[in-house]
C-alpha cells in the first residue's frame, strides 16, 4: 500500500468514524441518561440529511444554515417524540419503550418514503477540490466532514461541562440522587432526547454532500451504531467516541484487504471483543433496567 | 270457500311461473362467457424494479380489459394482474410464500415478468402444478431439460453483445484494462463474470471484478480500491439507482479519471450525477439504453409509453427490461388463440421469431449447452447510449442476432452450438441491422 493509497484509506476511515461518533454519542446519551434504547437514531440521521437537502438544494440557502436547520429540526422532533410518546411509556419499562421506538422508527420510515419517494436527493459537494501534500491527494469534501464532526464533538464536550451537561451526567449516574440534588429530571430528559436526536441530524447534514439523502440510509447507520456502542461500552460516551473511529478505520482498511468481506471482519472482531470484554472497551456490562 | 282459495292460489302459482318463464325468454341470450384470466407476478416491491414491474403488469391488464379483453374462441378473457412481494434477492421464505399464494390460493396458471424471487425454489412449486413461468433467472440453475414450464423470457444470458459493443467502443477510445464493479449479490457476481468475459473477447485486459456489501452508502473505500487497481474502464454492470451516482461521485473524489460505463443510467440518475460531479466528468459515459422511445419507433409501444405517463405521471425505466416476458406471453396467446397451458408451452418452446417489447425485439432460443432443446432463454435486443453535453443520446442499437451470436462466442460454446445448428437448423432473427454474422463466429 503506497502512501497515497494509505492517506485516502485513512481519510475514508476517519470520516466514517466521525459520523459514527456523532450518531453513536447521541444514542449513548439517550441510553445513559433516559435509559431509552432509541431505535429511531438512524432515522434522525436520515431526516437530518433530507432537511439539509431541503434547505441547501431546494431552497438554495447557505450550507451552514442547512446544518443548523437539520440540528434544530431533528432536535425538535426528538423532543416532540419524548413528550408525545416516550415519557408516557417509560413507566411501563425498558422493553416497552424500546418497542415503542421501533414503532416510531417504522412510522418515520414509511412517512419519509411517502414524502420523499424512492429517489435519493443530491446535495452538491461543498468543496470540489482535493488537498495535495507531497504528492498525496485526499478529497476536500471528506476533510470537510471530518472537520465538521470534530467541531461538533468539541462543542458537545464543552456542553457536557456546562450546568446542563453536568446535570445530564448526574442523572445518568443516579437518577434518584440527582433528583435529590434539585435536578429537574423531566427537563433533563427532553433536552437529552433533543440533543441526542440532534446529533444524528447533524451527522446526516455533514455527510449528505458526500453521499446522498436516501430514505434507507438510516438502517445501515443504525447497525454500525450498534456495533460502535457494543465495542465502546453501553452508556459510555468516551467509549462510543473511541469505538466509532476504530470501527470506521477497520472498515476502511479491511475493504482494501478483503473487499466485501469487510463487514464480516468487523462482526468477527466485535464478537471476539465481546467475549473478552463484555462491557466493551470503556464500559461495563449494562444490566437491563428492572432486572436484578 | 276453501276450494275457491285453493283455486285462486293455484292460478296465482301458474301466473308467477308463467310470467317468469316468459321473462326468461325475453332476456337476450347471454354473451359468450366472460372469464377472468389471472396473471401472477412475484417481484421485490421494496425495490424500484419491483414497483415498476407491478405498474407495468397492472397497466397491461388494464389496457387489454379496456379494449374488451382477449377473445379466445367463444370466451372473452378479462385479465387480472396479481403481483406479490417476493422480497429482495435471497429472501427465499418470502418468495416461496408469494409463489405458493399465487398458485395454491389464487389458482394462477401463468406467472409473467417474475424478477428477484428464487427461481429454483419457484420451480419446485410451479412445475408440479403445471404453471407457466416467464421471468428472469440470473443463474443457469433453472436451465435444465426437466423443467418444461419455465421460460427465461427476460434475462442476461444472451446479452453479451451489449457489453461487447460497449467495450469495443471504449477500446477504440484508448481503454485497454477493464474492471466490473457490483453489489455482492447473486446477480452482481454474475454481472462481474459476464462483463469480464465480454471484455476479454473484445481484447481488453480484465481486472478481477469487485463487489461491495449491498447496503453500502459510503463508496469511498470502494472507489479508493478501484483507483488503486488502475483500470482504464470501470463498468457498473448491475449497479442500479442512486448507487450509480454515489459510486461515480466517490470515484471522482478518489481521483479516478478513466472511462465509465454505468449500465443502468437513466435521466434522473444522470442529473443527480452531474449535480455531484459536474458535466465534464460525466461526459462520454456509455450505458444500456432503456429508453424505449430512442430504441425504436414502434407505434404500439409508443401508445403504451404514453399511457404509462398518463397513468403514473412520469416515465421510469427500472421495469422496462424486466416486463419483456409480458409481450412474449401476449404474442403466444394471440398467435395460438389459446390460454391452454400446454398449447402455450409448446408454442413458446418452439419459438422461431422475435417479439417486439418495450426494449426492442426479444427472442427465445434453445440452450443446447445445457441439454435444453426447447427455446427457453431470451436474447434481448437493446440500445447503447452515450452522455453528450449532459444529455443521454442513443449511440447505436444491438440486435437480437448480435446478442445471441456474441454470447455464444463469449461463452466459448461455438462448437456446441454449431452441432446444434447443423442438426436443427440455424435460428432466424428479426429483420434489423447487426454487426456480427454466423460466419464471424464460426471461422476457425
Amino acid at each position: 500500500m503506497d502512501a497515497g493509497l494509505f492517506a485516502k484509506v485513512l481519510v475514508n476511515g476517519v470520516m466514517s468514524g466521525g459520523i459514527y461518533a456523532l450518531v453513536a454519542t447521541g444514542f449513548t446519551l439517550i441510553l445513559g441518561v433516559i435509559q431509552v434504547f432509541n431505535f429511531t437514531q438512524g432515522h434522525f440521521y436520515m431526516l437530518g440529511a433530507f432537511v439539509t437537502y431541503a434547505v441547501a438544494s431546494a431552497l438554495g440557502l447557505p450550507y451552514p444554515l442547512a446544518i443548523l436547520a437539520a440540528f434544530l429540526a431533528t432536535a425538535i422532533l426528538g423532543a416532540l417524540m419524548y413528550f408525545g410518546i416516550v415519557q408516557w411509556t417509560m413507566p411501563s419499562g425498558f422493553f416497552h419503550t424500546l418497542l415503542v421506538t421501533v414503532a416510531c422508527g417504522a412510522v418515520i420510515s414509511q412517512t419519509s418514503l411517502l414524502t420523499f419517494g424512492f429517489n435519493d436527493r443530491v446535495v452538491p459537494a461543498v468543496v470540489t477540490s482535493s488537498l495535495s501534500i507531497g504528492g498525496i491527494t485526499v478529497s476536500g469534501s471528506r476533510l470537510i466532514v471530518i472537520a465538521g464532526a470534530l467541531v461538533v464533538m468539541l462543542a458537545l464536550y464543552y456542553f457536557m461541562k456546562t450546568k446542563m451537561g453536568t446535570a445530564m451526567v448526574a442523572a445518568a449516574e443516579n437518577r434518584d440522587v440527582a433528583g435529590l440534588q434539585g435536578i429537574n429530571a423531566k427537563q433533563i430528559f427532553w433536552i437529552t432526547m433533543a440533543v441526542g436526536c440532534g446529533l444524528s441530524g447533524i451527522a446526516g447534514a455533514l455527510i449528505v454532500p458526500v453521499l446522498s439523502a436516501s430514505v434507507v440510509m438510516g438502517t445501515g447507520m443504525f447497525i454500525r451504531v450498534m456495533m460502535v456502542v457494543l465495542v465502546g461500552g453501553m452508556g459510555s460516551m468516551s467509549g462510543a467516541l473511541l469505538a466509532a473511529f476504530i470501527i470506521g478505520l477497520v472498515e476502511s482498511f479491511a475493504y482494501q484487504l478483503v473487499g466485501e468481506l469487510s463487514l464480516v471482519v468487523i462482526f468477527v472482531l466485535v464478537a471476539i471483543l465481546m467475549f473478552f470484554r463484555p462491557g466493551g472497551l470503556l464500559g461495563k456490562p449494562l444490566p437491563v433496567p428492572g432486572e436484578n | 270457500m276453501k276450494k275457491l282459495s285453493e283455486r285462486l292460489f293455484a292460478i296465482f302459482l301458474v301466473l308467477v311461473f308463467g310470467i317468469s318463464f316468459a321473462l326468461q325468454l325475453m332476456i337476450p341470450k347471454a354473451e359468450a362467457a366472460e372469464k377472468i384470466l389471472k396473471i401472477g407476478t412475484v417481484a421485490p416491491l421494496t425495490l424500484k424494479e419491483g414497483v415498476e414491474i407491478k405498474r407495468w403488469m397492472e397497466l397491461f391488464a388494464k389496457v387489454v380489459n379496456e379494449k374488451g379483453g382477449w377473445k379466445i374462441g367463444n370466451d372473452t378473457y378479462k385479465l387480472q394482474s396479481i403481483v406479490y412481494d417476493g422480497g429482495v434477492m435471497r429472501d427465499a421464505a418470502k418468495a416461496r410464500a408469494a409463489v405458493e399464494r399465487l398458485v395454491y390460493q389464487d389458482g394462477v396458471k401463468f406467472m409473467v415478468s417474475n424478477w428477484g424471487e428464487t427461481p429454483t425454489q419457484t420451480a419446485t412449486i410451479t412445475e408440479p402444478n403445471k404453471v407457466l413461468w416467464l421471468g428472469c433467472d440470473f443463474t443457469d440453475a433453472t436451465v435444465k431439460p426437466d423443467l418444461k414450464y419455465f421460460f427465461r423470457a427476460s434475462g442476461v444470458y444472451f446479452a453479451r453483445g451489449l457489453s461487447y459493443v460497449i467495450e469495443k467502443d471504449f477500446m477504440a477510445r484508448g481503454a485497454t484494462t477493464e474492471i466490473s464493479v457490483n453489489a455482492d449479490t447473486e446477480s452482481g457476481r454474475v454481472g462481474n463474470k459476464l462483463w469480464g468475459e465480454a471484455a476479454k473477447l473484445a481484447g481488453m485486459k480484465v481486472i478481477p471484478g469487485l463487489t461491495y456489501p449491498p447496503d453500502t452508502a459510503d463508496f469511498g473505500p470502494v472507489a479508493t480500491k478501484i483507483v488503486a487497481l488502475k483500470p482504464d474502464l470501470v463498468e457498473l454492470s448491475f449497479v442500479t439507482g442512486d448507487q450509480i451516482t454515489n459510486i461515480i461521485a466517490a470515484l471522482k473524489d478518489a481521483g479516478y479519471r478513466g472511462f465509465l460505463s454505468p449500465a443502468n443510467l437513466n435521466p434522473t440518475i444522470l442529473a443527480n450525477t452531474i449535480a455531484k460531479v459536474g458535466k465534464e466528468y460525466a461526459e462520454g459515459m456509455e450505458y444500456n439504453n432503456f429508453d424505449p422511445r430512442g430504441v425504436h419507433n414502434d407505434p404500439k409501444m409508443q401508445v403504451l409509453i404514453d399511457r404509462y405517463m398518463k397513468e403514473y405521471g412520469e416515465f421510469r425505466y427500472e421495469g422496462v427490461f424486466w416486463v419483456g416476458p409480458w409481450f412474449i406471453f401476449e404474442d403466444a396467446v394471440q398467435v395460438t388463440k389459446s390460454v391452454d397451458v400446454e398449447v402455450l408451452r409448446k408454442y413458446l418452446g418452439e419459438s422461431k421469431n422475435g417479439v417486439m417489447t418495450l426494449g426492442g425485439y426479444s427472442q427465445l432460443f434453445a440452450r443446447p449447452d445445457r441439454g435444453v432443446l426447447q427455446t427457453i432463454d431470451v436474447a434481448p435486443g437493446h440500445g447503447i447510449g452515450i452522455v453528450k453535453d449532459g444529455q443521454m443520446k442513443l449511440l447505436k442499437k444491438v440486435s437480437v442476432k448480435d446478442q445471441y451470436l456474441v454470447s455464444v462466442k463469449v461463452y466459448g460454446l461455438v462448437d456446441t452450438y454449431r452441432e446444434y445448428w447443423d442438426k436443427y437448423g440455424r435460428p432466424k432473427f428479426p429483420d434489423e441491422p447487426s454487426m456480427i454474422d454466423f460466419k464471424d463466429i464460426l471461422k476457425k
